[in-house]
């Protein structure tokens, strides 16, 4: 049966939210963008990027909205922060 | 450490130690179960990947009390393969199945909410540092599970036909069922293990659960037949229908 998923609820709206993460292993390594993950908000967000890049035991851990990310060279461009 | 070959060894603080953390591990192995139950019902790979993830946190957080239970005498082997539906100690508010999405996601908000609760007032104990630090342990890996879940809840709110609101107070009035009744000892406290109440941690409970849902005043149910060794009113154990679902199904083949 195939799955019915109401868009503007379940997943933040017909356009996708997107929240990029960043993380590091110790206080050594710089913060790096390890991924993102598509939610309805932050709470969600947090959750399902901690449960999915979960392949280190990260130190620190955090996680942007890609709306708050201004672009600089990619100016007008309309492309995204890489989305893994 | 003394050997314990029955219950009749143990002082009457650590019976009652022992029966609150039976609660706390079933507790933990149902809800494991409905999360391994209700995999499918993910809303994308990220949501499997959470749920997944979550219902190994359950069941790694059993296993670890359960293996302290040994403490008191229990074996893996009694706790895992000798019991049946009767002998689980785990919430009511856990045995009635979700009727929904919006149920699902009230019912593991109430019950994540309710373990890390309890297990709260055991981080500080002095009378068990082993037992301190596993719970400080649960409790980091279980504050994901309620961004989860509240996380849902927002994003559920956001349809003016949610029903997530009722699906949360009716369960909270089975959450509570866990709190039954604060006139008896709570030997548990008394004894230093835990650092607050059973009535102190059902208030917190509530403010904790007021944050995100409305609490209406008198929620809590009659409380004329709780027994504090299952933590529960009414007659022991979980519906049959449950525990053949969250059971071993092959004995043999867990054995090993």
């Amino acid at each position: 049966m195939k799955k019915i998923i109401d868009r503007q609820l379940e997943l933040g709206g017909d356009k996708p939210e997107f929240y990029e993460v960043f993380a590091r292993r110790d206080s050594a390594e710089p913060l790096t963008h390890i991924g993102s993950v598509e939610a309805p908000n932050a709470d969600l967000a947090e959750a399902r990027a901690w449960f999915v890049y979960d392949h280190h035991t990260w130190r620190e851990m955090c996680i942007v909205p890609l709306s708050a990310i201004v672009t600089i060279t990619e100016r007008d461009s309309k492309s995204k922060v890489k989305v893994v | 450490m003394a050997v314990i070959d029955s219950i009749e060894d143990l002082s009457e603080a650590d019976r009652f130690l022992r029966d609150e953390l039976y609660c706390i591990a079933d507790a933990k192995l149902v809800l494991a179960g409905w999360y391994m139950m209700v995999l499918q019902n993910g809303r994308s790979i990220a949501d499997f990947t959470s749920i997944c993830a979550m219902m190994q946190g359950q069941y790694g957080h059993a296993r670890a009390l359960y293996q302290h239970l040994g403490r008191f005498g229990v074996t893996l082997e009694e706790v895992e393969w000798m019991r049946g539906a009767k002998d689980i100690r785990s919430p009511k508010l856990l045995d009635r199945p979700p009727q929904s999405w919006s149920d699902f996601v009230a019912a593991i908000f109430m019950a994540e909410q309710a373990l890390s609760t309890q297990l709260s007032a055991y981080r500080t104990s002095l009378a068990d540092r082993t037992l301190a630090r596993l719970a400080d342990k649960i409790l980091k890996e279980s504050r994901f599970h309620l961004s989860y879940s509240v996380g849902w809840i927002k994003a559920l709110r956001k349809d003016p036909e949610s029903t997530v609101d009722e699906d949360a107070r009716r369960r909270l009035v089975d959450a509570l069922d866990w709190w039954g009744d604060a006139d008896q000892p709570d030997v548990v406290f008394s004894n230093g293990y835990r650092d607050k109440s059973d009535s102190e941690l059902r208030d917190r409970f509530l403010d904790l659960v007021g944050t995100t849902f409305d609490v209406p005043d008198g929620i809590a149910g009659p409380a004329k037949s709780w027994q504090r060794s299952i933590r529960r009113n009414g007659s022991p154990g979980i519906p049959e229908t449950l525990f053949e679902k969250i059971r071993f199904k092959n004995r043999e083949l867990a054995m090993p």
